[in-house]
């Protein structure tokens, strides 16, 4: 992969996911705040979930290249940093199988309570190593030199 | 869009593959770092491990999922899936604790 397609994906790869995660918020609200299933719901549960895949796979494509042009000099100069890009790999997992969990379970039993409460929660956690995914991603992104 | 059918056991095959998902992933990971050299004495490994570790992953979570979704009538899926609000963050919280400590 060139340095240009590198950043390029790599950008990509974090707007994305954040987009993900801010298109999480009306799902969570919503399934909190209402009795029934809106379709509006539904729709932003799965676009979520299709949001944060999307970076995944994307990541998918960036890491033989991370790991030959960045992750080389991040371990030889900024060890912590380097441990704190695989907790962020750790997580990025997890975040994605919440999420989808969450929407194949609405689409599967949005009707009763207690198939919202499970996607709700599902929801809720993928948010939480969403963020910290999001987080530890902006960390290691402003540390990182690629070596092209 | 279509409207949300009922099927519970569907959902509690989506809760189970999740939550699989999740601890497999982290299981690996740990079982992995028993064996490691510490971090920063290797630049360059000849396989990548985190290819290979969300592939099992994946293997495992739909086994579980297929079990849940084969093994559950419908009443025992929707006890299951009000289980969701302690069993999540039982398993989910301490997965990621874990991998935020053995990165």
């Amino acid at each position: 992969m060139t340095g240009a397609a590198y950043a390029l994906l790599e950008r990509l790869h974090g707007h994305l996911a954040l987009l993900g995660l801010a298109v999480l918020i009306h799902p969570l609200l919503t399934l909190r705040a209402r009795a029934g299933l809106s379709r509006r719901t539904l729709l932003t549960a799965d676009l979520g979930a299709l949001l944060l895949l999307l970076p995944f796979v994307g990541g998918w494509l960036l890491y033989p290249s991370y790991r030959e042009r960045v992750k080389p000099d991040l371990l030889r100069h900024d060890l912590p940093l380097a441990l704190r890009f695989e907790t962020k790999e750790h997580l990025a997992v997890m975040t994605v199988a919440l999420a989808l969990g969450a929407a194949v379970a609405l689409h599967a039993a949005g009707r009763s309570p207690e198939g919202r409460t499970a996607a709700r929660w599902m929801l809720l956690l993928a948010a939480g190593c969403g963020l910290s995914t999001a987080a530890l991603g902006l960390w290691v992104s402003a540390g990182a030199t690629p070596a092209w | 869009m279509a409207a949300p059918a009922d099927r519970p056991r569907l959902a509690a095959a989506a809760l189970a593959c999740a939550l699989a998902c999740c601890l497999s992933y982290a299981g690996q990971r740990l079982w992995d770092a028993r064996t490691e050299p510490p971090p920063g004495t290797v630049l360059l490994q000849a396989t990548i491990p985190y290819y290979w570790r969300v592939g099992a992953t994946l293997l495992h979570g739909g086994g579980a999922a297929l079990l849940v979704g084969l093994a559950l009538d419908d009443a025992a899926a929707r006890r299951w899936l009000g289980r969701a609000p302690w069993l999540v963050p039982l398993v989910v919280l301490p997965a990621a604790l874990a991998m935020a400590l053995v990165p």
